[in-house]
């Protein structure tokens, strides 16, 4: 799942996934417009789409890792520069 | 032998897996009375008398046929069958026959009691009676003595490369969710297909053209995995699945032709068109191309 398999193409892996909510996460955002960005992100691009289930799983991975936090606010923030 | 008598082949071992009880007994009738004309002599149930535990003689050889086809082996149900059904054979039968076979519908053979019974009661019976069994082995040599016409007749037309140009998607959907109740063990590795697979796993020629005809629709296969947007991992799922099945047929030292059988009869629900075969070989063909079964030539030489 984080990684290619058969199964999974490159452009749905968790990591690829996780490295473009990253991308996103220029400046604090909420969960839902994250969401709404990367989702027309990808209807623009010949990727194909995630469902929010996916995209929720990237998520607890970036937080596994301690790439993103949830603040206070509700806002979530990367921690990369 | 043929395309054809290979794809006949291939439906009487589907047939032989999926009939159970009367359908079975119904079957070995047919098959029965296609291969000895004028000498098979099925017997019906007659009101209050039943078949006296009688579904068929054959007098030249004097064999005796009973068939038993449950959906699952019971040991004090095969027992009681065997044991009433032979002394029911003895009392209305004895002199008509010197062999008492039972028919059964699993390829794996009876259980070590039954075989001790048999063993047993042909022991034990001072009219010396042989009491034997009969299963795919024994049935799918007699069902290849018959002519195209006669296993036209038994199974209906055989599978032919275009029924594969009609495989669609639906017809794939039903047969992957069969494969879901099954519990990986393993998933496969991401290994390149080497060119050379088909003949490294020493396939018939006809199986080999099977393959090959089920890989025109692999199309329709990974188009419908790839539709599965709310469900990323389901392809790997259930090749996982299709890993652990093929794993325990190649310990079993099944043969690869043996394997797609047992395969085709896992995932196929009966009953089955050729359609369904069709759509069933190339969901096989799929996992097949995408190296999650059978051995690839770098696994070989390992």
């Amino acid at each position: 799942m984080i990684l290619p398999t058969k199964g999974i193409r490159p452009d749905r892996a968790l990591i690829t996934i996780g490295g473009e909510i990253i991308d996103i996460l220029r400046e604090p955002m909420t969960i839902s417009g994250l969401w709404s960005t990367l989702r027309d992100r990808r209807s623009v691009s010949s990727t194909r789409e995630v469902s929010f289930d996916w995209f929720v799983l990237a998520l607890d991975m970036l937080f596994a890792v301690g790439v993103v936090r949830l603040g206070s606010d509700n806002f979530l923030t990367r921690r990369v520069r | 032998m043929s395309t054809e008598r290979a794809a006949w082949r291939m439906q009487f071992r589907l047939a032989y897996a999926e009939k159970q009880g009367s359908e079975f007994e119904s079957f070995v009738r047919d098959l029965m009375e296609l291969a000895f004309p004028g000498d098979f002599i099925p017997v019906a149930a007659a009101g209050s008398e039943g078949d006296r535990k009688c579904d068929g003689l054959l007098p030249s050889p004097r064999r005796f046929l009973q068939a038993y086809a449950p959906k699952t082996f019971n040991k004090n149900q095969l027992l009681h069958k065997i044991n009433e059904d032979y002394r029911g054979a003895i009392e209305h039968w004895g002199d008509r026959f010197d062999i008492w076979t039972l028919v059964h519908n699993s390829r794996e053979g009876l259980p070590p009691y039954a075989v001790e019974r048999l063993h047993d009661l042909s022991v034990d019976d001072t009219s010396h009676h042989i009491c034997e069994e009969w299963r795919y082995g024994q049935l799918v040599q007699v069902a290849m003595e018959l002519s195209d016409d006669d296993l036209a007749d038994l199974l209906g037309p055989p599978l032919r490369p275009a029924d594969f140009l009609q495989v669609e998607i639906a017809d794939i959907v039903d047969l992957l969710r069969a494969i879901e109740e099954v519990t990986p063990t393993e998933m496969a590795p991401i290994n390149p297909v080497p060119h050379d697979k088909l003949q490294r796993n020493q396939f018939s020629r006809d199986y080999e053209d099977y393959l090959r005809q089920g890989m025109r629709r692999t199309d329709r296969v990974q188009r419908y995995f790839d539709e599965q947007v709310g469900r990323p991992s389901y392809r790997d799922d259930l090749a996982a699945r299709f890993t652990t099945k093929y794993r325990l047929l190649k310990d079993e030292s099944y043969s690869s032709d043996a394997i797609v059988d047992e395969l085709l009869a896992w995932i196929i629900p009966p009953p089955s068109s050729l359609k369904v075969q069709a759509a069933a070989l190339a969901v096989i063909a799929y996992f097949f191309e995408q190296c999650d079964i059978f051995e690839s030539s770098m696994e070989m030489k390992a």
